[in-house]
């Protein structure tokens, strides 16, 4: 497990099935902190009741789910968990996050799964120019941010982004 | 050989949550027979039942593969994608005919209005199979189908089993599908 | 063990730091929550409406699905284009929408510029809305229009509009089109501005002029009135000259998207002042019944424009 504290930034690229329980690690180090986590395969009440069943804290947790309100349902509203339209509504996320960076001094962290899937609703430069901008937010908030990614063929998105991070993590099958 | 893909579907269904959704990864070579193997192993409890949407086969073709292998089809639902792609289709009870594999958008009403109508909380989605919608659809619109059809599974408290043909055979696609399902079982070795 | 602790953490409250986020996001997530009509919320939103007059007044288009899409319905005496290409389904949404309200006793008058009354009552037979019981029951009132009907009516007779000009203070006093005397429909189809605008061929000052007017014309009427509009299949202007769809209070589109060899029928509210509204490209169907609107369904495919 990588060090998170050592780092301000942290891309990490694995096989999915690696990458499901690296993000369940990271969430259970980061326990005490204040997390932003967009998750973009799972519904927030699908997530929160796997997350509980591993045994993990959330009441430090803001969760950004993209899924219910893309499906058109009007699940009903809850304390930690903010509803956006769809994972094309990268306006909205970014408003979110720099909201959040703001709202809470000291150490913050934003934890995104599964970037990859950005690219099914979104142009290549329109999702670099989103990261971009987190990545301002956060410099500006002495927030830090984990991106974790599958690698999908054919696909230069990673590799165009890859730079931006202090630390990349590349651990494909 | 049969035993050891048998005793892989029956692994497959341990540790998931409440309401999963796997892909099955299958070789075309006995393709049918392993996705009988998983309908049998899903249906097997008593409240299961079932929405099977089929790309492959006609659902006349369909039924009568299934029944032969004892197959309980009262259990199931069809929507049939291929048959008005040949020919007109027949007033069927237990099926739906929509008018081709490229219209995705009716798919999923036709999923949603399937699901609304069956009464019971073991209900599973079957759509066989995620390969013949990329030869009817470009894969960024078929991710974003799969994307928001996974969504929707989660959201109505489903269980679902997505059939796919090799990873080989589509991979920029296949690292996609990945993502959304809770585990993927790997029966093409 | 970890316990979820029930005591909440004061360094960082989630529930204060979300209302903050949704603040900045200007309460969107609040349109989607409360844009889900219910039958109930339908029945229970008319009979409100009628108690309390102060009440800003709405309607209802009684299209399955299509007024889920908006919080509360189309405020009264809104002007709306209804624009989409050929065969979207433009003239089965307006003739649907008179058939629910004629069925509840509101005065309904189709002008077509186009198509017979024939060819009109034809349309609503193949559907099942029994045209000759609506035609009887005198809410419902169809004619059709000639070109030769767009005029000014003034003291002095009848004045072409097509020679009308924007700086001919006269005819800002006269009245685009006739109605029969006294007569004061609740709602109104115009089919088509298309068709009115081709009479103005050459002459775009002067159509400006008129559609202006005759949006002022049926405002003063009070009535809600729908203008259909042709438009091409993935339009980026809905509207001829695109003047009237700055004047309109709202604009529905339909689409007939094209898919290989196929065809995804849509429909979203692109504008509709006075409410809220759901901002997307819906699934929409026309049935042996009538239209059908997804509100909740994605339309995949077919809708990049590039």
């Amino acid at each position: 497990m990588i060090e998170l504290n050592n780092y301000e930034s942290i891309l990490i690229v694995e096989d999915v099935k690696s990458l499901r329980v690296t993000v369940n690690d990271i969430l259970k180090t980061l326990q005490d902190k204040p997390i932003i986590y967009i998750n973009l395969t799972n519904t927030y009440n699908s997530l929160v009741s796997n997350l509980k069943k591993d045994g993990l804290k959330i009441n430090n947790i803001l969760f950004i789910d993209c899924i219910t309100r893309l499906t058109g349902d009007s699940a009903s509203d809850q304390e930690n968990v903010l509803f956006i339209k769809e994972p094309n509504d990268l306006t909205s996320l970014e408003i979110a996050i720099s909201e959040f960076f703001e709202s809470i001094p000291g150490e913050k962290w934003l934890v995104l799964y599964a970037f990859s899937i950005l690219k099914i609703y979104n142009k290549e430069d329109i999702v670099l120019r989103f990261i971009q901008s987190i990545f301002e937010n956060a410099s500006a908030s002495n927030a830090k941010i984990v991106i974790l990614s599958t690698q999908i063929k054919n696909d230069s998105l990673i590799k165009k982004m890859a730079h931006f991070f202090e630390k990349v993590v590349m651990e494909m099958e | 050989m049969k035993t050891e893909y048998i005793e892989k579907i029956k692994n497959a269904f341990n540790d998931l949550p409440e309401h999963w959704l796997l892909l099955f990864v299958l070789n075309a070579e006995d393709y049918l027979e392993k996705n009988i193997a998983i309908l049998n192993e899903v249906l097997q409890q008593d409240d299961a039942v079932g929405v099977y949407v089929t790309l492959n086969r006609p659902y006349s073709v369909l039924i009568k593969i299934l029944e032969k292998n004892n197959i309980n089809t009262d259990k199931l639902f069809f929507i049939d994608c291929i048959t008005k792609t040949i020919e007109p289709e027949k007033e069927e009870k237990k099926c739906l005919f929509l008018e081709n594999p490229q219209n995705l958008t009716n798919i999923t009403i036709a999923i949603n209005e399937s699901m609304s109508a069956i009464p019971s909380k073991n209900k599973s989605l079957f759509v066989d199979s995620m390969s013949t919608l990329l030869i009817y659809n470009k894969v960024e619109t078929v991710s974003k189908f799969l994307h928001f059809l996974t969504g929707e599974i989660r959201v109505l408290n489903l269980n679902g089993i997505l059939l796919s043909t090799e990873k080989e055979l589509d991979p920029e696609f296949a690292d996609q599908l990945e993502q959304f399902v809770d585990k993927i079982v790997d029966l093409s070795k | 063990m970890t316990q979820e602790t029930s005591e909440p953490n004061n360094i960082f409250d989630m529930s204060k730091i979300k209302a903050n986020i949704e603040k900045k996001l200007g309460k969107n997530e609040v349109i989607e929550q409360s844009s889900q009509i219910s039958e109930q919320k339908i029945q229970h939103t008319t009979e409100n409406l009628k108690k309390d007059k102060k009440a800003k007044k709405y309607v209802l288009t009684g299209i399955s699905g299509f007024d889920e899409l908006f919080e509360n319905g189309i405020p009264t005496g809104s002007n709306i284009l209804v624009a989409g290409g050929a065969g979207s389904g433009k003239t089965i949404f307006c003739l649907q929408t008179l058939q629910y309200h004629v069925s509840r006793g509101e005065k309904c008058f189709y002008m077509s510029f186009e198509e017979s009354e024939k060819r009109l009552m034809e349309h609503m037979e193949d559907f099942g809305w029994n045209p000759e019981k609506l035609l009887a029951s005198d809410n419902l009132k169809i004619k059709r229009y000639l070109p030769s009907d767009i005029h000014y009516l003034s003291e002095k007779g009848s004045n072409d509009a097509m020679f009308a000009k924007e700086e001919d203070s006269q005819l800002l006093q006269l009245e685009p089109i006739t109605l029969e005397e006294g007569y004061k429909p609740d709602f109104v189809i115009i089919d088509s501005l298309t068709a009115i605008a081709s009479t103005f061929m050459g002459k775009e000052g002067s159509y400006r002029f008129y559609a202006e007017r005759l949006f002022r014309f049926f405002e003063k009427i009070g009535s809600t009135n729908y203008f259909i509009t042709e438009t091409r299949q993935m339009p980026e202007t809905f509207s001829q000259t695109g003047v009237e769809e700055f004047l309109a209070d709202g604009v529905i589109v339909l689409y007939n998207i094209k898919r290989e060899s196929t065809r995804q029928r849509a429909i979203e509210v692109l504008k509709m002042r006075g409410t809220k509204h759901k901002e997307k490209i819906v699934a929409m169907k026309i049935s042996d019944n009538g239209m059908i609107v997804y509100p909740k369904q994605e339309v995949f495919g077919g809708m990049e424009t590039k």
